[in-house]
């Protein structure tokens, strides 16, 4: 197909996808001053026709209002949680360096969901709040928060971009582009999200092996063996892309622990590590894996190698036979998780996925959708 | 020279309505302290409404925006009430506790109730039972009475043996705590993630849950075992000079201990329920109305109750203006800001004494 044609065939699904959201919500049109709709935890909620002032029960959610909100994310945010700029310092430094009114922005809380703040945020006024199923900010089960919020007239939405990461990743953006009035560009991203998830998913479906991983949850921030991921966050990624996640069955949630003897016993085909280590907190020795933005392939490498040196991973089969990889940790909260998709689906599945270029999948995403950069390593393998 | 002597003794009974004045006078003043406290608490909060706007809205909600009528009205009225029950509530139990076991190292936190009920807690939790469809505020609650009535009824077990002064029941309190904790340790290892967000703010202890279904079952039991214990008012203080001395004026000891045991139960389990785990008031508030009032339980009782009350709204209004624009777990500052209290009346009733 001659890239004319595909620029004309995504025209026309892009139209089509609006011509179904524009169907979708005519029978709201009618009550012009508000919507109902039905977010991710099946509550239906009202909201207000125009949208002008949005609290986020995660800071990370940045990143889903960056992409309807492209030129100005912050525009509309009147407060957040603050786990965005103490989880993921660089990634917010991107922020800050284009957009330095998010400093500005109010804070509700730090990092923990009990230090979320209900007079604060009531405060705020907002007409919407974004809220996690799970996470750092107000869950579902939080009824006095909701309850609060709600009879002050702030209509409570909530996403996940976390317990299902795939298939929820999507549908969380396409609420939010209903309620931010940013429609057309949900369905653009949409578009693009399930072509490319797609292009795993057709082949790892049908692949017969599906090789055993061990996903290690934020490599060096706890010294005892073995934080993991279980039944969502990357655990789901790993299925997507045709591996076994060997702590599934082990871990009820989307984390836990494993101990180590069983890995050791278990001996997965596979090693990923998820990396919290960043360039603003660089520091190698303290057993974090580096990536993300800002860093270069050196150092991730470098980084990685240490942490296999460790007691215990040293001794997992899969680095003799050269499958140990690491993954930008925050892949697992982010509407770009089928990025890490493909990249597992190149390093599990080599052969039957020739074709797959994550890098390049990584940087027309971010161009498209992102206000920021992509450079910086995002996954490392072998060295 | 007898005649001077006489003249300089008052009659035992004008001394005696002086001691009874005296204390009425402290406890008055223990009342508009925490009255105070609350009147502080409630002002305070990242909002910041000026006092103009929560003066017109405490006359009428509807003269405030809906944001402002829920945050004075749903948010900080329940939750600087709920400090003052729940300090009211942890300042009673250590007292009647201190008093029946006499032993002034009991405690709701220091024999494992506190523990125990934050298992019971977290087991109503991690199971989702509702409770016969009552919901889980109720569930959570039974849940914590059982088991710290389990904890208590372990006590006693071991106060029969053993007597009440004894070391060995607070050591047997301290390895129940141990216990317990370990017990919440391994629920919170089984649940999964999200249920353990919900029980980690039982550990924690926090006023930021607080509805008013809660004041209002809180308020219930409180008034329950005040007038309970103001029934064995006399008994009590009795108990004060020892079991032997109570026995032989014919205080049936047994029964006034099984009475303070469920009472305390059942304001601890209360208590944790809806705020989590706070440890050193019901040790602490005791000895502030001990060291201020004696021991005669007609103003040691109330005095404790509202020696609570002070420590916590006070703590309340602290953990909301220590660092602007955020709220410190209130656990946390009833400990930091306490201890120092506490160690300084200690210190200067032995520096007196």
């Amino acid at each position: 197909m001659s890239m004319f044609n595909r620029t004309l065939l995504r025209r026309l699904q892009t139209i089509a996808y609006l011509a179904l959201a524009l169907l979708s919500t005519s029978t709201a049109a009618d009550a012009a001053d508000s919507r109902t709709l039905t977010d991710l935890a099946g509550r239906h909620v009202e909201v207000p026709a125009k949208v002008d002032r949005v609290l986020l029960g995660e800071g990370r959610f940045m990143a889903a209002i960056a992409i309807l909100d492209r030129d100005n994310p912050i525009e509309r945010i009147v407060g957040m949680q603050g786990d965005f700029e103490r989880v993921d310092q660089h990634g917010y430094a991107l922020y800050q360096a284009r957009f330095p009114g998010i400093d500005d922005i109010a804070r509700v809380g730090q990092v923990a969901p009990s230090s979320f703040s209900a007079e604060k945020a009531i405060a705020l006024m907002p007409d919407v709040a974004f809220f996690g199923l799970e996470g750092h900010g107000p869950s579902p089960k939080d009824t006095a928060v909701i309850e609060q919020l709600e009879r002050a007239g702030v209509a409570i939405v909530f996403v996940d971009f976390r317990r299902k990461p795939l298939v929820n990743a999507p549908r969380s953006i396409e609420l939010m582009g209903r309620v931010l009035g940013r429609e057309t560009r949900a369905a653009e991203y949409i578009e693009t999200y399930r072509r490319e998830l797609a292009r795993v998913t057709q082949v790892s479906d049908r692949l017969l092996s599906r090789p055993s991983v061990f996903i290690e949850n934020r490599v060096g921030l706890q010294k005892d063996c073995c934080a993991t991921m279980g039944d969502g966050m990357m655990g789901s990624l790993v299925e997507a892309a045709g591996g076994y996640n060997v702590a599934k069955p082990l871990v009820s949630g989307t984390h836990g622990m494993i101990n180590l003897e069983y890995l050791l016993r278990v001996q997965p085909d596979f090693y990923i590590g998820t990396a919290i280590g960043n360039a603003k907190s660089a520091d190698a020795a303290d057993g974090r894996l580096l990536l993300g933005p800002g860093i270069d392939g050196d150092h991730a490498r470098t980084s990685l190698g240490l942490a296999l040196e460790r007691r215990g991973i040293a001794q997992l089969k899969a680095i003799r036979s050269k499958h140990t990889y690491g993954i930008w940790h925050h892949f697992y909260d982010s509407p770009f998780n089928v990025i890490a998709v493909q990249a597992f689906a190149k390093w599990l599945h080599p052969d039957a996925f020739t074709d797959l270029d994550p890098e390049a999948t990584l940087h027309s995403m971010y161009e498209r959708f992102q206000p920021i950069p992509s450079d910086g390593t995002y996954w490392v393998g072998p060295s | 020279m007898t005649i001077g002597v006489a003249s300089t003794h008052t009659p035992l009974s004008s001394q005696y309505r002086r001691f009874v004045f005296r204390r009425q006078l402290a406890l008055g003043a223990f009342a508009i302290v925490a009255v105070g406290c609350w009147m502080l608490d409630v002002s305070l909060g990242p909002a910041e409404l000026d006092l103009a706007t929560i003066l017109r809205g405490l006359q009428d909600r509807a003269n405030l925006s809906a944001g402002e009528a829920v945050i004075l009205w749903d948010i900080r009225l329940p939750q600087s009430l709920m400090a003052l029950l729940v300090g009211a509530a942890l300042g009673l139990a250590g007292a009647e506790i201190q008093t029946a076991l006499h032993n002034p190292l009991a405690s709701p936190f220091t024999l494992g109730v506190s523990a125990a009920a934050t298992f019971g807690a977290g087991l109503a939790i991690v199971l989702g039972w509702d409770f016969f469809g009552l919901g889980a505020t109720y569930a959570v609650t039974a849940f914590a009475f059982v088991t710290a009535a389990i904890a208590t009824v372990l006590i006693l077990v071991m106060t029969k043996r053993f007597g009440g002064g004894a070391h060995t029941v607070v050591l047997f309190g301290i390895a129940l705590l141990f216990a317990f904790e370990a017990l919440v340790w391994l629920l919170q290892f089984i649940a999964d993630s999200d249920a353990l967000q919900q029980i980690v703010f039982w550990t924690m202890g926090s006023l930021g849950r607080v509805e008013w279904q809660h004041v209002a079952i809180i308020t219930v039991v409180l008034l329950v075992c005040i007038t309970l214990s103001a029934r064995q008012v006399w008994q009590l203080t009795a108990l004060c000079n020892g079991e032997e001395q109570a026995r032989s004026i014919g205080v049936a000891v047994e029964r006034v201990r099984v009475a303070v045991l469920l009472r305390i139960s059942l304001l601890t389990a209360t208590a944790i329920a809806f705020v989590g785990t706070i440890g050193f008031v019901g040790l602490v508030g005791p000895h502030i109305a001990r060291l201020t009032l004696g021991e005669d339980h007609r103003y040691f009782l109330p005095g404790s109750a509202l020696a609570g009350a002070i420590m916590l709204s006070g703590a309340s209004t602290l953990s909301k203006s220590l660092v602007p624009g955020i709220t410190v777990p209130i656990g946390i500052v009833t400990a930091l800001v306490g201890v120092p209290i506490f160690m300084a009346l200690v210190l200067g009733k032995r520096r007196a004494a």
